[in-house]
């Protein structure tokens, strides 16, 4: 591998403070450590030090989610592969450009996030959606904080959550049917099961949602898929299980009760024995974990451990809290998918729930 | 107190319980400082004939703690910059043993005279103490589990009896004292060894047996563990305890002692007989390859460099760790499946073959990056702290803030450096700003 050395050597002189590139020195050696880790050092205490490092992480993260990737182009066509590049592409330019201003290192963060903003976006997003959409949120979800470990939000939801916003007819109507694309019909409609559940109060069979045989977001469908990846990550100490855990955990608890008390409650035509609400009851608990973006929400984004607490007990609140409002969003509000929203509104939460829990941890053990 | 956290870090290399005594060199080079000590008031002039025992040099700011001539022979002051060079080297005649018998109060002054007394530590300020105090316990590490320091089995090979002696010195020197002595528990068959019933030492010794992971033996941990108070309780280096015997029974100063060396690059790991000032060249000689070499004063985690200049052994070092320092660069590293590279996560291939001991060199293995708050720091951590909470406000110069959360707990073990996933500088930092948490709380008082 010589000659990878030799290459990279001959590029270095013109990206050195006074090369005719050197504004662009954080892209050479983003692309050469990339190919070749620095011979560095330690230089002090501890003198041997793990092999895990923040490229490692994140390409375990890209891992996990490849069985949804793959997926998303056996659902929705070759076409995702584009939706992935616009999104590496210009998320990469924003990041490389908040390198060369700030003199530091490209972060490796990015890879993560330009990964999961196309999988959580309608198929037939078009392409310039996409770019304005990843644009918006690395820029303002990311880097106007200070870049990697400063951000308060998921830059993907940030993102996403401006698309939905600014252009709420092209996401709207962006659902195509998965296998469309080749002529194929592994669906009926193109309605996504939260509509459908919605509007016409029909619940999709827990089967077609494990599958994913049904439209939806482009990563978001093959639940299977999603889970594999999300207990790889878990397995591999990457994520940390008690969020996930306990998102999904209240949102069928919640889900469950929720249509229990309602069953019982019901008078007049609507009376149904015990045991049939305790089975309807069910059926929409299991649906509300299967149905939408939950899993992917719960296993990709509130894992991501800058914008989620980092106490334990914070974990546990984080997750519950997170399963209440995404229950509250899509059973009471206008809108069919509610993951998104409360993912955010409880990253801008997350500093309070650490604070409080820091605060009694460390008040008791004084005491 | 269940023991939480902690990580044996899979170094190859060793030392067997194998002890060598290499031949005399042709000279000893005493270095004038060690890890804690200064020997800055010379005793001796250049060309004077010394013998085994006599003072060299000592430091004043430390008690007069003593640099002494482990053999006899001629000083040279002038050959080695900072360093005391012995040459003409004859080993003593024997004979000088059982001396008179010591008075209880001069007791600790004959400790500190012969070199036993640095080796205890005062664990609230990891210093010696004053010779003129004493603790209400004293605790005893026999094995320290970090890679690599010296094997109990080793060190004592033949001087139980000896090791015996030197508890009932400790207990009549230190009137009342209660005598903890901590092993892990793959070395628990010892125990009875140490302890015989016979010897009558129940009631003020106290086996401590603790779980066969870094660093369940330490001091503080094991203080916290057995609610022991800090401010009367000192350590003892085990190695010293025989050297009790000597100094107390036979008058007898404690020069030799036995050292390890180890690490991937020693081509036999093994403990080795020396006096001190032993050339460290030849200590390290044995490596099997050409390569450039980071020689370490104690393990891997915590150790101190051995400055190139330091030519031989100086008076604490009881451990040699030897690395090859990193000069190459890793092809696609993140990529690599990992089957030969150990982790504290499970990212690695390496999950499947738990067993194998890793080749590791210098290497930062990684890029420095901004916390991501990956948690690993905590789950690692054996004092329970959150060192990336405590590093975030050191950064932010809020001291008092990282005291409240428990910077003055951390037992500076070197867990969250090793397995920081963005090779942040825990260790170094929390070093630097520990002893600052005693003020801050006076200060606050």
């Amino acid at each position: 591998m010589k000659w990878l050395h030799n290459l990279f050597d001959s590029f270095r002189p013109h990206f050195e403070p006074r090369g005719s590139l050197g504004v662009l020195k954080p892209l050479f050696e983003a692309v050469e450590f990339i190919f070749l880790l620095p011979a560095a050092r330690t230089a002090n205490a501890p003198h041997v030090r793990d092999p895990m490092d923040l490229k490692r992480y994140m390409t375990i993260v890209i891992v996990a989610l490849m069985p949804s990737i793959i997926s998303a182009v056996y659902f929705f066509g070759p076409r995702v592969l584009l939706m992935i590049l616009v999104s590496y592409v210009v998320g990469g330019i924003v990041e490389v450009c908040f390198a060369c201003i700030r003199k530091t290192e490209v972060h490796e963060g990015f890879f993560v996030t330009g990964m999961i903003f196309p999988l959580i976006l309608p198929p037939a997003t078009p392409l310039w959606v996409v770019a304005v959409g990843i644009f918006f949120g690395v820029f303002f979800g990311k880097e106007v904080f200070g870049g990697t470990g400063h951000n308060v939000f998921n830059p993907a939801l940030v993102g996403r959550l401006f698309v939905t916003i600014a252009f709420p007819t092209i996401l709207t109507s962006g659902w195509t049917a998965p296998g469309a694309w080749r002529g194929a019909a592994d669906a009926v409609t193109s309605a996504t099961p939260m509509a459908m559940a919605k509007t016409q109060g029909i619940l999709s069979s827990a089967n077609d949602l494990l599958l994913g045989t049904y439209s939806g977001s482009v990563g978001e469908t093959f639940h299977l898929g999603i889970i594999l990846g999300g207990v790889f990550l878990m397995l591999t100490k990457v994520s940390d299980w008690r969020i996930p855990i306990s998102y999904i955990g209240s949102v069928f608890v919640f889900a469950f009760f929720g249509t229990t008390i309602g069953g019982l409650l019901a008078t007049g035509e609507n009376t149904r024995a015990f045991g049939e609400v305790l089975i309807a009851a069910y059926d929409f608990g299991v649906f509300q974990v299967l149905a939408g973006s939950l899993l992917f929400g719960a296993m990709f984004m509130v894992t991501d451990p800058v914008t989620s607490p980092v106490t334990k007990v914070g974990k546990w609140i984080f997750g519950i809290l997170c399963g209440l409002l995404t229950l509250l969003i899509r059973v009471f509000s206008g809108y069919v998918e509610g993951v998104m929203f409360s993912i955010v509104i409880m990253n801008a939460a997350t500093p309070l729930i650490d604070h409080i829990v820091l605060s009694i941890k460390y008040k008791k053990a004084h005491a | 107190m269940k023991f939480v956290g902690g990580y044996d870090v899979p170094l190859e290399g060793r030392p067997s319980v194998e002890t060598k005594k290499p031949a005399l060199p042709e000279a000893l080079f005493l270095p004038l400082f060690s890890r804690s000590f200064d020997y800055t008031a010379l005793q001796v002039e250049n060309g004077e004939s010394v013998t085994e025992g006599q003072i060299l040099a000592t430091d004043p700011e430390n008690y007069f703690a003593p640099l002494l001539a482990p053999l006899n022979g001629t000083v040279n002051l002038i050959g080695v910059e900072n360093h005391i060079t012995l040459e003409n080297l004859s080993p003593p005649v024997d004979g000088s043993s059982d001396s008179e018998t010591i008075d209880s109060d001069d007791k600790a002054q004959q400790l500190l005279r012969l070199g036993v007394w640095s080796f205890f530590a005062d664990l609230k300020t990891g210093r010696m103490p004053d010779p003129t105090t004493t603790p209400d316990d004293l605790v005893i590490v026999l094995a320290r589990q970090e890679p690599f320091y010296p094997d109990p089995e080793a060190f004592l090979a033949g001087k139980t009896e000896s090791f015996h002696a030197g508890i009932e010195q400790l207990h009549r020197l230190f009137d009342g004292v209660k005598i903890h002595i901590v092993l892990p528990q793959a070395l628990s068959h010892m125990g009875a060894q140490l302890t015989p019933p016979e010897k009558g030492h129940a009631g003020w010794v106290n086996l401590v047996e603790v779980e066969n992971r870094y660093p369940s033996e330490h001091p503080l941990l094991v203080a916290k563990m057995l609610d022991l108070d800090h401010d009367c309780t000192w350590s003892l280096e085990a190695q010293a305890v025989a050297a009790v015997d000597q100094a107390l029974n036979h008058g007898k100063a404690h020069v030799t002692r036995s050292v390890a060396v180890g690490g991937p690059v020693i081509a036999t790991p093994c403990h080795v007989q020396v006096p001190i000032g032993y050339p460290l060249s030849s200590l390290t000689a044995s490596t099997d390859r050409e390569v450039p070499l980071r020689i370490i004063d104690g393990g891997v985690l915590t150790g101190r460099i051995i400055d190139p200049e330091q030519k031989g052994l100086d008076t604490e070092t009881i451990a040699l760790t030897c690395l090859e320092e990193n000069t190459k660069r890793e092809i696609l590293a993140f990529a690599q499946p990992g089957f030969t590279k150990h982790s504290f996560t499970s990212t690695f291939a390496s999950v499947f073959r738990p067993l194998f001991k890793e080749k590791y060199t210098t290497a930062l293995r990684g890029e420095a990056r901004p916390c991501i708050f990956c948690g690993n720091c905590e789950n690692v951590c054996p004092a329970g702290l959150i060192p990336h909470l405590i590093y975030r406000y050191l950064n932010k110069e809020r001291l008092e803030d990282a005291c409240r959360v428990g910077l003055d707990q951390c037992i500076e073990c070197g867990l969250c450096s090793y397995v920081c996933t963005s090779k942040i500088e825990h260790l170094k930092v929390f070093r630097e700003e520990r002893g600052k948490c005693e003020d801050e709380k006076d200060s606050r008082e």
